[in-house]
């Protein structure tokens, strides 16, 4: 019973002494050799500098890189869904209003029949404040007006 | 009567037209290098042509070129192409909204661009095609 006890004690002993010296030699110094870590375990011949090419200042690298690129995805799909949720949001009172008159003011502007650099530049001060839809619309209108000729391009530019 | 003129000045006379010739073999020297020559054509569906020969043209007509919109407050954007041959024919087209490709086509426009674009019949620019390249200068 006694020698029972005894080899019990010890493997007790020589677990808790193995426990400890993997705490011990698990403990970084920084957060890079923390992140190293689990990636040098699963692959050891890593470990080694020199022996796969590949030393442990190249696989931090990598690793930043890794993580600089999900941190830039995540940042432009939170980018999108902000610009998605604005689209959905109704437009005030005074969105429609600026959006009116913008429309207004770039039809009076064609109707005008002719199209200069004043005239290019204020709409493209105007296309900014219009919906989606009415940009697209406008858009197509003056396209359809400088190519039939019932607007007369003053400059030669693109829109 | 006969007229001799000093040894100086035949001389002087000499050397400027030695002067002259090796100048001219100079200008030729800097041009040289395989050169197309595009001018623009203007059709129903789509022009073409580089914008170095649109700009070098003798007449005052000729242009192509393309222009990218974009503004920070607004999901708007459009990218837009024109051309107008020699004979004053003109194209204009605009895409609403473009891929991304369509707008690194537009964008890539330059002095040694030769360019087509092709558009529907609601004037939308259904292609843009740019080649940049020594040959267009």
């Amino acid at each position: 019973m006694v020698r029972r006890w005894s080899v019990c004690a010890l493997s007790v002993a020589i677990g808790a002494g193995g426990g400890w010296a993997l705490h011990g030699s698990s403990s970084p110094d920084t957060n890079a050799s923390q992140a190293a870590t689990p990636v040098l375990q699963l692959v050891p011949s890593l470990s080694q500098p020199g022996s796969s090419g590949l030393d442990l200042a190249q696989l931090h690298a990598v690793i930043r890189e890794e993580l600089a690129a999900a941190s830039m995805g995540q940042a432009a799909n939170k980018q999108s869904a902000i610009t998605a949720a604005k689209e959905n949001v109704p437009a005030s009172r005074e969105l429609v209003a600026q959006r009116r008159e913008a429309l207004q003011d770039i039809q009076t502007m064609m109707a005008s029949g002719e199209w200069g650099d004043k005239e290019r530049t204020e709409f493209q001060r105007k296309f900014a404040v219009l919906d989606p839809e009415q940009a697209r619309q406008t858009l197509q209108q003056v396209m359809q007006g400088l190519n039939n000729g019932s607007i007369q391009a003053l400059t030669k530019v693109p829109l | 009567m006969n007229y001799i003129l000093p040894e100086a000045i035949v001389i002087m006379n000499k050397l400027a037209i030695g002067l002259a010739l090796a100048a001219t073999l100079a200008v030729q020297a800097a041009n040289a290098g395989y050169h197309y020559s595009t001018p623009i054509t203007v059709g129903t569906g789509g022009a073409y042509g580089a914008v170095h020969s649109a700009r070098t043209s003798s007449d005052n007509n000729q242009f192509i070129g393309c222009a990218a919109y974009g503004a920070v407050n607004s999901a708007s954007t459009y990218v837009a192409c024109s051309a107008e041959d020699s004979a004053g024919h003109s194209l204009y087209c605009a895409t609403y909204n473009p891929s991304f490709y369509v707008w690194q086509a537009a964008m890539s426009v330059n002095q040694a661009s030769y360019i087509i674009f092709n558009v529907d019949s609601s004037y939308n620019c259904t292609y843009i095609y740019v080649s940049n390249s020594s040959t267009n200068l």
